[in-house]
């Protein structure tokens, strides 16, 4: 029987990774013991061999499939509109793209019922059941030229879900879009400064619900799609501007804007 | 070419530059496919999630973060979607029931090159998700213990201990087998 910190000495020499200190101990261990030097010959061959194994060529179809399903997708940009209308383009357009807008009105569907369940629950943060009519309306933002002035990158790794915050500026207006790659519902809140900024409409909030209160908005995502908040005011200095993300009742990230360099 | 090359060709993208795409899906089109191949074990479901990853890559292009490597967040979009699509097309069961028909040994003491290679994978396919993403990360894509921690999102202790037992299974699969070296 090898003891599993002999084991780990192996598999670190196998990735280099070894230290000098474990090295020698390996090799005495390997001179002494055949037991151990057996299975590490084994192992050795085994990463060797996993190591040598030849990548696979993808089908030559694949390129053009990709790029054709590429040229169909909606473009990327810093600050785009989506909402109802792209959609609606999307099931107006050619087969590929309406099967995708089919597929993302049925998983929207699912997202909301899923949505209602959770909604209905008692444990249902209070804050997110009502939205002041008179703060907040939900038409789309008029397409004006924005200026990004600030963001926060969400790691994975702190906060459960890959996410940013980005700020833009368009005249006396300052728009936060806040945006997470994650299939499962995030909750958060943006806190500002209610001495400079006041939410004047949050657009686009198609998966997800928020509440809007002096100096902080919350919010649940529920799906991909950003939500964005404009504020009458301009954010100085934009570190003024914190996203808490929320797991389980406690903040698991914390994080203040960073101006755009 | 380098991590800021790709964030140059994200930006030019972002600014309106199809083409910057383009060479983003040339560059990494063929190591996706591959850790989609071998986490699902068919050609066309690769094909098809590795088209998806760079479809969702175009779409999400204005959340990637410049300060993070372009790479490891188009790894980790391709290992979630090919856990997606696994979990849809309920392959996890079917690598559940099979490790112990791997064990069993095979009459053949001897293997080509050919033979072995093929064993080896059938190998890996018998490995769960979690210890074959990391085989395929380590061994195939050559990535260190701190980038395959970022794509997984997983600590870089964890991203050890999962290698180290996967590597133990794997040689305890192959032994099974009648494949020692």
């Amino acid at each position: 029987m090898i003891d599993p910190n002999t084991t780990e000495i192996m598999n670190l020499e196998l990735d280099g990774t070894a230290t000098e200190a474990q090295r020698k101990r390996l090799r005495h261990i390997l001179e002494t013991d055949a037991e151990a030097r057996a299975h590490f010959e084994v192992l050795r061959a085994l990463a060797g061999r996993l190591d040598a194994h030849p990548q696979l060529e993808p089908p030559s179809e694949m390129h053009p499939r990709i790029m054709a399903a590429i040229d169909a997708a909606p473009a990327p940009r810093a600050y785009r509109e989506g909402g109802i209308g792209a959609w609606l383009s999307g099931i107006l357009a050619p087969p590929r793209r309406r099967l995708v807008a089919t597929f993302g009105l049925g998983l929207a569907t699912g997202v909301f019922l899923l949505a209602a369940v959770q909604f209905g629950r008692s444990g249902f943060p209070e804050g997110f059941r009502g939205v002041d009519p008179s703060q907040v309306s939900g038409t789309l933002a008029p397409q004006i030229a924005s200026e990004l002035v600030a963001s926060i990158p969400v790691p994975a790794t702190e906060a459960g879900a890959d996410g940013n915050v980005q700020v833009f500026q368009q005249g006396d207006e300052t728009v936060a879009e806040v945006s997470f790659l994650s299939d499962s519902p995030v909750s958060w809140i943006l806190e500002f400064d209610p001495a400079r900024l006041a939410v004047t409409r949050v657009d686009a909030v198609r998966q997800g619900y928020f509440s809007v209160s002096p100096g902080q908005v919350h919010g649940l995502s529920i799906g991909q799609d950003p939500l964005k908040i404009v504020f009458d005011g301009r954010a100085e200095p934009v570190q003024s501007i914190v996203l808490k993300v929320v797991k389980d009742d406690r903040v698991v990230f914390e994080r203040s804007a960073r101006p755009n360099p | 070419m380098r991590a800021h090359d790709d964030a140059e060709l994200v930006r030019g993208c972002l600014a309106g530059n199809q083409r910057s795409f383009e060479t983003l899906v040339r560059k990494y089109e063929k190591p996706i496919y591959n850790v989609a191949f071998r986490m699902l074990r068919d050609p066309d479901d690769a094909m098809d999630v590795t088209q998806t990853v760079f479809v969702k890559a175009y779409e999400k292009l204005n959340l990637f973060d410049e300060k993070r490597e372009f790479f490891s967040w188009i790894y980790r979009i391709a290992i979630n979607e090919s856990i997606n699509f696994s979990k849809r097309s309920k392959r996890l069961d079917e690598y559940e029931s099979g490790i112990t028909a791997a064990l069993a040994p095979t009459q053949e003491d001897q293997y080509s090159a050919e033979a072995l290679t093929e064993e080896i994978n059938r190998a890996i396919e018998m490995l769960k998700l979690d210890y074959r993403m990391v085989i395929v990360l380590k061994h195939f894509h050559d990535f260190s213990y701190q980038e395959m921690a970022d794509v997984l999102g997983i600590p870089e202790k964890t991203v050890k201990s999962r290698l180290f037992s996967a590597r133990q299974q794997l040689k305890e699969i192959l032994s099974g087998r009648g494949v020692t070296r």
